[in-house]
């Protein structure tokens, strides 16, 4: 077992820079994953340590070793892909066993482990098939098998699930963990699902535009978003924002169709800014719908409700903004009636209105 | 007034003129070639007013000494020829896939030329080139002192044989390039990746991976390489003529011989037939055992 550790990786195609000085450490034994929008580097980060892919600067270390010169073949990392990248000419044995004989291992050894590893993965009635006759899954599971058969130091995973359907997805994301839980390989795992992200990881990086956004245990990450990009893209629904004009003498937030108190945890932060504007964030779980007029209530005429099973979600028109909400399902709003939302102060993010960062408190 | 027609009849109005054309150009010369190889025809005669003779034209092919010569140097010819040319085009596509894009793309330009040269032409160049007295490869091998004087290439039987396959090697190599290109393409690239992490190194991917997944491009480039080497006949009309002798006389060369030098369409008719029969049946037997082959790349 080895940690995996980058530091001031750059990587340029072209002019386009698709990684900036990316540091980081990827803690032995750990499921790290990589989560952003498409085009964020996390593929081009994961291809590097695969060493796919030369880096334009900075080092690779898996272990205590700096790879940067060792080639892919020599690094003793597996790699499944988004693709499952199954050699369509060769069986599911055969498959599996390909790690093995590029290593030049013993016939006897490779039939034992492959079997095994088949065994684990319920592939072991399949092994004579071709990857053609295989279903979504299987061929998922082969891949899979290719990848531990030979028991590497880092596993790197590049959207493993994204070509199953929903449902498989779900399934697989739960086996996937247990597994990497039993082996306790290291594993970077590479996805644009947060929902995959936030269940699967021991700690997320969020990234975007080549640049680490946020990292940090998933909890942390979604109940302390340090910008608004994490705030809007960990969590779904997205939080919804609005922008608010600060009140620093009365402690109050202002928006075009209501005002609240400030939280008394960013009283300080505020004064101390000193700047007449602010973003607040609210998760549409956090958002409380009534039916009637409270203290404190915002008004808000339902755009559109959409019922979700054991609850729904409200989409809402709030100072001419659309924003989302979820409720039980016993409160049935019909579209264009008004409603009124609160929220708990507790649960609300502000964020500089200029640079997006969250705010500090205290 | 508007005709209703249905879908299929609409397919077949559209498919005709191709059909009509492949009938007028194709099999109208087949047939009526067979019909003349059962006529004991000369090239100055109409065949309705010529004796029929039944197969005594294919009697004399099959007797004749000339015919099995031919046959096997045409087949020597033809495995030699595309055997080389596999190897020579795997290693051109292989170079020209690996360098960068840019690169590439000079080198494809550089490996279709030959191919582009009309086939006349290249046996003329060649014709040149290996010319006893101011040919340049006698004259470079005579330089570099490794001869005495120049070999008799086109004129000495064994050399003529073999500098006949290295014109159509250095000819034809190009266009094997070309479809091994096009199959090295449709691999995608995730593959060779896995196999990268895989732990496999360039000749374990190039066994393993890269030739298993080409062999579909690379049957159905020798069946095409094949038949048209089975078929030669431009190189050898411009190189050696079927010389010395009728050593490099190829199947058809000399089919062609009996038509145009001494006139005779019913046994050329008949050798013509021969050859045809020998390549479709050849092919008939290479498709049905390469189908198992194809299979993986639906």
């Amino acid at each position: 077992m080895a940690g995996v550790r980058v530091e001031g990786l750059l990587k340029k195609f072209g002019n386009v820079t698709a990684l900036d000085h990316v540091s980081l450490e990827f803690e032995d034994g750990q499921l790290t994953v990589l989560v952003g929008p498409s085009g964020c580097g996390k593929t081009t980060l994961l291809r590097i340590i695969a060493g796919l892919e030369d880096a334009t600067g900075g080092s690779v270390f898996i272990g205590h070793e700096a790879v940067n010169q060792v080639p892919p073949w020599e690094r003793n990392i597996a790699m499944v892909f988004q693709s499952y990248a199954l050699y369509p000419h060769m069986t599911v044995f055969d498959n599996i066993a390909f790690p093995l004989r590029a290593r030049k291992i013993s016939k006897a050894e490779v039939k034992q482990r492959v079997e095994q590893t088949a065994a684990l993965l319920g592939l072991s009635e399949l092994l004579q098939r071709k990857p053609r006759q295989l279903s979504g899954g299987q061929m998922q599971r082969v891949a899979l098998g290719r990848a531990i058969v030979r028991k590497p130091e880092v596993f790197l995973m590049d959207e493993p699930l994204s070509n199953l359907d929903a449902k498989l997805r779900v399934e697989m994301r739960a086996e996937l963990k247990r597994l990497q839980k039993d082996l306790g390989v290291t594993t970077i795992y590479v996805t644009h699902d947060q929902a995959e992200a936030m269940t699967m990881a021991d700690k997320l990086v969020v990234m975007r535009g080549g640049v680490i956004q946020q990292m940090g245990e998933p909890e942390e990450v979604y109940s302390h978003p340090r910008n608004t990009f994490v705030g809007g893209f960990i969590g779904s629904p997205a939080m919804n924002f609005i922008r608010c004009s600060v009140d620093c003498a009365e402690a109050e937030l202002h928006a075009p169709d209501f005002q609240c108190k400030a939280p008394s945890r960013f009283v300080e932060a505020l004064r101390r800014r000193g700047k007449d504007s602010v973003i607040l964030g609210v998760r549409p779980e956090d958002l409380k719908v009534l039916a009637s007029f409270e203290e404190g209530a915002v008004p808000a005429t339902v755009y559109i409700s959409e019922p979700m099973g054991k609850e729904m979600l409200l989409t809402v028109e709030v100072g001419g903004a659309l924003a989302k909400a979820i409720t039980p399902t016993n409160v049935r709003p019909r579209i264009g009636e008004t409603v009124w939302l609160t929220f708990d102060e507790a649960c609300v993010h502000l964020f500089d209105s200029e640079t997006d960062e969250a705010l500090p408190t205290e | 007034m508007k005709i209703r027609l249905r879908e299929p009849t609409i397919a077949f109005l559209f498919l005709l003129p191709a059909f009509i054309g492949v009938i007028v150009f194709y099999y109208y010369q087949i047939v009526q070639t067979g019909i003349y190889s059962l006529h004991n025809l000369q090239h100055t005669a109409d065949w309705q007013t010529q004796p029929f003779v039944w197969f005594k034209n294919y009697a004399t092919v099959f007797r004749s000494t000339y015919f099995w010569q031919s046959l096997r140097f045409t087949v020597y010819f033809t495995f030699m020829a595309t055997v080389l040319e596999l190897a020579v085009g795997l290693g051109m596509a292989m170079a020209t896939f690996w360098v960068s894009r840019w690169l590439g793309g000079i080198l494809r330009a550089i490996i279709i030329m030959p191919w582009v040269i009309p086939p006349i032409i290249n046996a003329m160049i060649w014709r040149w080139l290996f010319h006893a007295d101011v040919g340049l490869f006698g004259y470079i091998l005579v330089s570099l002192g490794l001869v005495d004087k120049p070999p008799l290439f086109l004129t000495e039987p064994m050399l003529a044989v073999h500098s006949v396959i290295f014109a159509d090697v250095w000819k034809n190599s190009s266009i094997m390039a070309i479809f091994l290109l096009g199959g090295l393409a449709a691999i995608p690239a995730d593959i060779y990746d896995a196999a990268k992490v895989d732990g496999a190194r360039s000749w374990f991917r190039f066994r393993k991976v890269t030739l298993p997944m080409l062999l579909p491009t690379i049957l159905v480039a020798l069946l095409f390489r094949g038949i048209d080497a089975l078929r030669t006949f431009d190189l050898i009309y411009g190189l050696t003529g079927g010389g010395p002798g009728t050593v490099t006389e190829t199947l058809s060369s000399f089919a062609y011989k009996y038509y145009f030098t001494y006139g005779k369409f019913g046994l050329g008719s008949a050798y013509a037939i021969v050859v045809f029969a020998i390549i479709v049946g050849l092919a008939a037997v290479y498709l049905s055992r390469i189908r198992r082959n194809m299979r993986f790349k639906e």
